[in-house]
């Protein structure tokens, strides 16, 4: 079986952390970016977040 | 590079490669031959009767406000909030984004409490799609998932993993594979393996199912038989083109072998039969349902205006004495330009990979 020193298991688990806490709070705004830059006619900011407007 | 290429000639144009290639394409040829269309995935074996008929997926309890808002159709791209009141799964407000091109998916969902759910599908060519998807709480510990699909002119072939690590000094989590290839034009037959292992300190298992489908004119018969111990079989037919009927049957049998049951328990029989019937009128859709534990469900949507949609659940649980109901609207918005490239004649796009 594959077997990992202390170090990089570490090291691992440090990678996952963070990326962790970059897709739970950069991945909801990259969709937003990816559809607000794509859409054509570009909606306006506040109706992206304002139920309402 | 021309040496070099006439070298490696011998390998595709050897008396072994060349007659192995003829064997390749007469057996595709006839393979052809045979008519033979997809047949589905074996999750969606009795997607008929699970998805479109019962409303098992559609229940909910309290009252629910949907908005959804498209500014673009392509690509596609919608934000939506959810607002849900007395609802036993559902979070207060929930706020997610869609955006979808030919080649990609992307979805993400945040709740009040910052819990994330998210998709990310990606399809290399026509028949090869991968699809992630994360769940992550804040404090907790987040769930992943990869699923690869192939889906060929008369199978589909899929590889699923969850969580899976290599970090505790060995492989953990849980992999399945599935494959389903039809035999003829109305019968499919497939298997699915599960190997799990949630810990390194419990050995793995793996646990085979097999499953057959039978598409028939107006009728689907499915069928899947758990090696552990439990058969799933489903019925659905089209009555008139306005309505459906389906009626699945569940039986387990947990441990009925000399082994005996998880933890030494004894053996023991279950199961459940559901039916059910849907409905579909010009502006709503009613469906019903009925099982042996004596639960009553019925669901009404009903298209109210061009974009609002009023969805009301109902179900009764006669053995436990409880009832459940539910208020659901949902009102799509979009602008007039979106809406005007929608209908434009000749608007044709891939749907994205969902």
């Amino acid at each position: 079986m594959v077997s990992l020193s202390e170090e990089s298991k570490e090291r691992i688990a440090r990678i996952i952390d963070v990326s962790r806490v970059a897709i739970h709070y950069g991945y909801l705004p990259l969709i937003l970016y990816l559809g607000y830059t794509h859409s054509e006619p570009r909606p306006s900011i506040i109706r992206l977040f304002s139920p309402l407007a | 590079m021309e040496a070099s290429k006439q070298e490696l000639d011998f390998f595709t144009t050897n008396p072994v490669a060349l007659s192995l290639r003829n064997v390749y394409a007469s057996f595709s040829e006839r393979r052809e031959a045979l008519g033979l269309s997809n047949p589905g995935t074996v999750e969606n074996i009795a997607k008929e009767v699970q998805r479109d008929v019962f409303l098992n997926n559609l229940t909910f309890s309290g009252i629910r406000a949907d908005l959804t808002k498209a500014f673009s159709v392509a690509p596609l791209f919608q934000v939506s909030h959810a607002l849900s009141m007395g609802s036993q799964g559902l979070p207060p407000y929930a706020y997610a984004a869609m955006y979808g091109s030919p080649r990609v998916f992307l979805q993400a969902n945040i709740d009040n409490d910052f819990a994330l759910s998210g998709r990310f599908n990606y399809r290399w060519t026509s028949a090869l799609v991968t699809k992630s998807s994360v769940q992550i709480m804040p404090g907790q510990g987040a769930m992943f998932s990869f699923e690869n699909d192939y889906t060929g002119a008369d199978f589909t072939a899929s590889l699923k993993t969850i969580n899976p690590s290599i970090l505790d000094g060995g492989l953990t989590g849980a992999v399945m594979g599935s494959y389903l290839q039809s035999i003829t034009p109305r019968l499919a037959l497939g298997i699915e393996g599960v190997w799990n292992r949630s810990a390194m300190a419990y050995g793995p298992d793996l646990i085979f199912s097999y499953a057959a489908r039978y598409k028939s004119n107006d009728w689907i018969a499915s069928a899947q038989l758990l090696a552990q111990g439990g058969v799933q079989a489903s019925y659905w037919r089209r009555l008139t083109d306005k309505v459906e009927a389906g009626v699945e049957t569940n039986l387990q049998f947990v441990g009925m072998g000399p082994a005996g049951g998880p933890l030494g328990m004894p053996g023991r029989k279950e199961g459940v039969t559901t039916i059910g019937a849907k409905y579909d009128f010009r502006q709503s859709s009613v469906r019903a349902q009925l099982d042996s534990q004596g639960k009553v469900g019925c669901l009404l949507e009903k298209r109210v205006a061009p974009a609002v949609n009023l969805t009301f659940a109902g179900e009764i649980d006669h053995p436990k004495n409880t009832a459940k109901i539910g208020l659901a609207i949902s009102i799509e918005s979009a602008d007039e330009e979106v809406m005007m490239a929608q209908e434009r004649p000749g608007f044709e796009q891939a749907s994205p990979p969902f």
